[in-house]
């Protein structure tokens, strides 16, 4: 019941003007004396009103009183009012209780007024405090008001589950019944419009648990689909890593086919006229023409520079007066690209990032200095792994 | 449906009183900021008369022909309009004004001047005495502070800002004053020069007593009033130069309680009492424009006034 909060407010006295003081067990939200200060246009009245405060709706009832000021002949709106303002929705029977609170608090309070209906001089709305059982006790008891009457009207009645000519009198403790309890005695708040309610009650409590049920549900749901869609990011990242790596390797291969290629020619070994043409071979071995167009890692292997590269090569080879070996060439090339690798994902991880220094937290607890070896070693990235498992000869191929 | 009327019966209903709690034109905060003009900030203590006096200020303005009073808000809102022709309906039919709602405050803009002289165009708010009387600390009062909205409109710059400060002179009946008054207004006029309050440059005021009836045959003169009753605020003005400070009793006219069947009584005017009042407009006038409103009082203190002033201060 923490969504109810009792308040005795009023002006007792016209020179000390609006007094308020709160009862609990909720506090009254937002700025109470604007919507708590307002003087009754009739003597004596229950006021129920609708407010909303900082956006969110509210109940307030009161009971409200006109009286006169302690300090002043002429009323310029005295008034004392009792009351609570709810927010969330309550089963008939706590409202019950709230009301039956707020009718014990409004007589202490007005039982202290005089026979001209103002308070003493000395009376001080501060000094009023709630006595009794907590009042979130008293709004939760299953025993409300709404059940005593119900037992009363049996009696008048003679009917009911009670054995009224037997029995001479019934005794209900509101803090110590149970809700099978009240259920045995009730008998017309079963029925009728009043029986439709109190099972409305019941029936709202279970539609507010599976409520609660379907909204963790589609809680969970939701968390399932953003971890699923995270995982389609990182699987399609992969892909595209690994189409990369692929066409990397595709065209080191390429480049190690056609220096072969221009050995062989140079080296006269077999004529040029008996030689496959290079695009040929190319595409007769991979079977892959779509890949001479790629945007990505074209190391020196463009359609449109074959024919240049082939004739520098061819060139410089005569320069040097000696074929460089096809395999040595593939393998400075694969070094170096690994070497690349190595290096790129190296300072990636330990570059030093000013702003994680600067905020980095001091280490909680002291462990052992890493060895050299250990410290300088670079751990084995996803993009290594991942460049083994493409390089890994597939049995299809 | 046509109904005759008992013969020998005269039935003369009496003037209803409108509520003032229906109309909503309560400022909410969203247009205080960048405000300009002229504002009239009234202030006093709890069931002081600052209501009372405001609802005599429009009342008054709107009986004389001789004043052109214009109270349609130029935001084309209808809501204050309503509340001031309220305010004009309930003092013409007797009925004074109820305490004002703590927390709630309401804002007019109004427009009055004479063939010849420049239209006044003001602003002023109306506030309970609660949320002013909170900038004094208290027992308990920890955390002293004015209403909110109201320290953002004394707040605002580039303003011209005139302040009345009323004083309930039937709680200063001679020989039983409290100081209440004299710590509130203190308290406050501090706060408003202080650099760590408001901020003030300059301070030009009214002092008045009002419910001036209860207590004329008690004090010489309104200045023995003040002299009486507001000692440390005195002080505070004589000692700063920024201070500018007239002095004013202030009266509604004959007023009577009337005794309902529910045992409450309800004061009633009996007669409107025009003098003071005039006063009051006059010195607003005067105070904003530096000109004089035909007909009425002069509140320009002339040489004459300053030396028989520095006389009754011997």
């Amino acid at each position: 019941m923490s969504g109810v909060a009792f308040f005795v407010c009023g002006t007792p006295s016209n020179n000390r003007g609006f007094e308020l003081v709160e009862l609990g067990p909720a506090k009254l939200p937002g700025s109470p004396e604007t919507y708590l200060d307002k003087a009754p246009a009739v003597a004596e009245c229950h006021r129920v009103e609708s407010v909303l405060i900082d956006g969110e709706r509210y109940v307030q009832y009161s009971r409200v009183l006109k009286i006169n000021p302690n300090d002043a002949e002429a009323n310029r709106g005295a008034y004392i009012a009792v009351g609570c303002l709810i927010r969330e929705r309550l089963a008939l029977g706590a409202v019950a209780n709230c009301l039956d609170a707020v009718s014990e608090l409004y007589g202490r309070v007005s039982s202290a007024l005089t026979a001209e209906r103002a308070f003493p001089a000395s009376f001080r709305l501060a000094d009023f405090t709630h006595i009794g059982p907590p009042l979130d006790e008293r709004a939760a008891h299953p025993c409300s008001p709404l059940v005593v009457a119900d037992v009363v009207l049996q009696a008048l009645n003679g009917e009911g589950p009670i054995d009224w000519p037997k029995t001479k009198e019934v005794l209900l403790v509101p803090g110590e019944m149970t809700s099978a309890d009240v259920s045995r005695y009730q008998l017309y708040s079963r029925q009728g419009v009043l029986g439709s309610l109190v099972s409305l009650d019941a029936e709202r409590s279970q539609v507010h648990q599976t409520a609660q049920r379907a909204t963790a549900a589609a809680q969970a749901l939701i968390d399932l689909q953003r971890e699923w869609g995270e995982l389609q990011e990182t699987t399609e990242r992969l892909l595209a890593k690994g189409e990369a790596f692929k066409q990397l390797s595709f065209e080191i291969d390429r480049g190690a086919k056609r220096d072969r290629a221009l050995d062989a020619r140079d080296g006269g070994t077999e004529g040029t006229q008996s030689a496959p043409p290079y695009e040929a071979a190319a595409l007769g071995s991979y079977g892959r023409a779509h890949y001479q167009g790629s945007a990505g890692f074209r190391i020196g292997s463009q359609r449109g520079r074959v024919g240049h590269d082939a004739r520098r090569s061819h060139a410089s080879q005569r320069r040097h007066g000696h074929a460089r070996p096809g395999w040595a060439r593939v393998a400075l090339v694969l070094t170096g690209g690994v070497l690349a690798v190595i290096a790129f994902f190296a300072a990636e991880k330990f570059w030093p990032h000013e702003s994680a220094v600067v905020s980095a937290p001091q280490a909680a607890s002291e462990e052992a200095p890493p060895q050299d070896g250990e410290q300088q070693k670079p751990p084995e990235s996803d993009v290594a792994r991942e460049r083994a498992a493409l390089d890994r000869p597939q049995p299809n191929q | 449906m046509r109904v005759n009327p008992h013969v020998g019966t005269i039935v003369e209903p009496g003037p209803s009183r409108i509520d003032m709690t229906k109309f909503d034109n309560v400022v909410d905060g969203s247009a205080i900021d960048g405000r300009t003009g002229n504002f009239l900030f009234t202030v006093g203590g709890v069931a002081s008369g600052k209501s009372t006096l405001q609802n005599f200020l429009i009342h008054r303005l709107h009986v004389d022909e001789n004043i052109h009073f214009d109270r349609t808000s130029r935001d084309g809102k209808t809501a204050s309009e309503a509340y001031l022709n309220a305010w004009v309906h309930n003092i013409a039919a007797g009925y004074l004004p109820e305490r004002t709602q703590k927390g709630v405050l309401r804002e007019f803009n109004v427009r009055f001047g004479q063939r010849g002289r420049p239209k006044l165009d003001f602003s002023f708010i109306e506030i309970a005495g609660e949320d002013i009387r909170s900038i004094v600390p208290t027992a308990e009062q920890k955390q002293p502070k004015l209403n909110d909205h109201l320290e953002r409109y004394l707040r605002l710059g580039g303003v011209n800002k005139r302040f009345l400060f009323i004083s309930d002179a039937s709680r200063n009946r001679l020989g039983r004053g409290t100081f209440e008054e004299d710590v509130l207004f203190d308290t406050l006029i501090r706060y408003l020069l202080s650099d760590t309050g408001i901020g003030l440059r300059n301070l030009n005021m009214l002092f008045i007593a009002a419910k001036w009836d209860v207590v004329q045959n008690e004090y010489k003169s309104d200045r023995q009033y003040f002299r009486t009753n507001f000692p440390q605020t005195r002080s505070t003005i004589m000692s700063s130069p920024r201070i500018k400070a007239q002095y004013l009793p202030f009266s509604v006219g004959e007023v009577v309680l009337e005794k309902r069947e529910s045992g409450e009584s309800i004061a009633r005017l009996k007669s409107i009492e025009k003098r003071y009042v005039e006063y009051l407009i006059s010195w607003i006038y005067q105070s904003f424009t530096q000109r004089q409103l035909k007909g009425y009082p002069n509140v320009k203190v002339g040489l004459w006034g300053k030396i028989k002033n520095l006389l009754a201060a011997w």
